[in-house]
């Protein structure tokens, strides 16, 4: 069962592709609604690597990060399938709530 | 783009030489020393890609800053600034979930307890919200309430206590000015007196004449004074505003002032208007055998002055009217000569309706008056002459400074109670953006 921000943030990652790391993200996030602070988003990463929906690897480092690497994210195979499910609960869930009556 | 020199391995900051310098390069990464504070509250080791985020995200918000402000050298600094706070704030929010929500998290994910912690923290939240939403703020609007219908109820009671005292005020200057006007008659009528003694009318005529004129210059407001002798024909007047005369033969018997003098031993005549000075005619029967009757014509302007020295507030006034209503004393001259009929005006009328020597009532607020506007009205009654003594106030000024408290303390309820809601919101806003720790 995934948390409102675990969608989120699974969805960000999938959206970014290769270049998904924490302020990629973040920026992805925002553009489509609130903002995380990088705290939640840490803890929800944490959250969801720990249980495997994730997996992340080194980059290159970058100077403007002092030469550290960023932390690239990706959907491991049961986080897709957790994630579809939860989208597909939401999907018909929101089909059943905007659907007319039929006389 | 260059690197600052306390961004140098090796350079570290020197001199302030170095430090003005610095203000003016560009950043490339997030200063050593905020790097090294982040790491400190993080328990980060230096190549933990959190710390690499921050900086990286310092640099972007330097260079957001010097887009909008440019790259002069206050503007240099502003963006230094900008970004060194940026970079605190997120190390705070960073080391808040880090170091006090995750471990949390942690403890909780074993199976089934993480949902019990999710669910349990998201009814906190929700409880939370809910006993803002509808707890503290219907909590907040019934004290409010309270306060109102109290605030409301003692300005209520305070209304009629001051309307109550300042009527008894305005009460004890009506008595006051009825007093006088009796005080003026009783003089008028003890001067009056020793011409009415037994035996007076014995005394030959040119005494008699004599006592008439000192009479007339003891009482400046007796005009003329008449003695009728006991079959009511005239004996004797003696007048300031004609010829005196002796014997005229003018026959009074049949005149109620002469009849109402002899049987009543005294009698005080209906207010009638020379021009436009209110007289009055004052008769007396001499004492002892009833040998005759002294008249005298009494002018009342001499009231005139004792009623325009009643002060009520800054614009009330005082007035007397007779038996029958009609105005004898007022401050206002021209209202004088026309010498008007009050007596369908309200107060005059329901002091009229109420018999003489009755005591004065509270005072009320009438629809009507001389001067136009709404007043707080009182009266007084002079008994022997059975006249009112008005003492009237606008209801503008005797309730103007009623209306300022009314305004003062409704204000000050009112910041209290936009204040009690803001706060109450806010509360309530900040709970509502708490709402992340659900994650």
């Amino acid at each position: 069962m995934l948390t409102a921000h675990e969608q989120l943030v699974m969805l960000a990652i999938a959206r970014c592709g290769r270049h998904a790391y924490a302020l990629s993200i973040q920026e992805e996030i925002e553009t489509h609604g609130p903002a995380l602070t990088l705290g939640v988003l840490y803890t929800v990463l944490g959250r969801l690597e720990r249980r495997h929906l994730i997996r992340h690897r080194e980059g290159d480092p970058a100077p403007e990060r002092g030469d550290r690497p960023r932390r690239y994210y990706a959907l491991t195979g049961i986080g897709a399938q957790e994630l579809q499910a939860a989208l597909r609960i939401l999907d018909s869930l929101r089909a059943g709530a905007y659907a007319r009556p039929r006389v | 783009m260059r690197a600052r020199e306390s961004d140098m391995p090796g350079m570290g900051f020197h001199t302030i030489a170095a430090a003005w310098r610095n203000l003016w390069l560009v950043p490339g990464r997030a200063p050593r020393p905020l790097e090294r504070l982040a790491a400190i509250c993080l328990r980060a080791e230096a190549e933990d890609s959190r710390l690499g985020d921050l900086s990286e995200k310092y640099v972007r918000m330097h260079e957001r800053a010097r887009m909008g402000l440019g790259t002069g050298p206050g503007a240099m600094a502003a963006s230094h600034l900008a970004a060194d706070l940026h970079y605190l704030v997120a190390t705070a929010n960073v080391v808040l979930f880090a170091r006090a929500i995750d471990p949390c998290l942690r403890r909780a994910e074993n199976g089934t307890s993480a949902f019990i912690a999710l669910d349990l923290r998201e009814g906190i939240m929700t409880m939370l919200r809910v006993a803002t939403g509808r707890l503290v703020l219907p909590t907040l609007l019934l004290l409010s309430s309270i306060l109102l219908i109290n605030s409301a109820v003692d300005v209520w009671y305070t209304w009629r206590q001051t309307e109550a005292l300042m009527a008894r005020l305005h009460r004890d200057k009506a008595e006051t000015t009825a007093t006088l006007i009796e005080q003026f008659f009783k003089g008028v009528q003890s001067q009056i007196g020793w011409t009415t003694t037994a035996g007076w009318a014995a005394r030959p005529l040119e005494q008699r004449r004599f006592d008439y004129l000192r009479l007339m210059r003891l009482a400046p407001a007796i005009t003329e004074v008449a003695q009728l002798a006991v079959d009511g024909k005239e004996a004797l007047r003696v007048s300031r505003l004609r010829m005196d005369t002796v014997d005229s033969g003018a026959d009074f018997a049949g005149d109620v002032r002469f009849i109402e003098a002899r049987d009543r031993r005294a009698h005080f005549g209906p207010v009638y208007f020379r021009k436009a000075d209110p007289y009055m005619s004052l008769a007396m029967a001499h004492g002892g055998m009833p040998d005759g009757v002294t008249l005298a014509e009494v002018s009342l302007k001499p009231l005139w002055d004792t009623v325009r020295a009643v002060e009520v507030g800054q614009t009330g006034y005082a007035y007397v009217v007779d038996s029958k209503g009609r105005l004898i004393a007022h401050r206002d001259d021209s209202l004088m000569s026309r010498q008007p009929d009050l007596s369908s005006l309200s107060q005059v009328a329901a002091a009229l309706g109420s018999p003489p020597g009755v005591g004065p009532i509270e005072g009320k607020a009438v629809d009507s008056s001389l001067s136009g506007p709404s007043v707080m009205s009182v009266y007084a009654v002079v008994p022997t002459l059975g006249w009112r003594v008005f003492v009237e106030l606008p209801l503008a000024e005797a309730r103007a400074s009623l209306w300022s408290a009314l305004i003062r303390g409704l204000g000050l309820l009112g910041l209290g109670l936009a204040a009690a809601v803001l706060a109450s919101l806010l509360a309530s806003r900040r709970i509502t953006l708490a709402r992340p720790v659900r994650a």
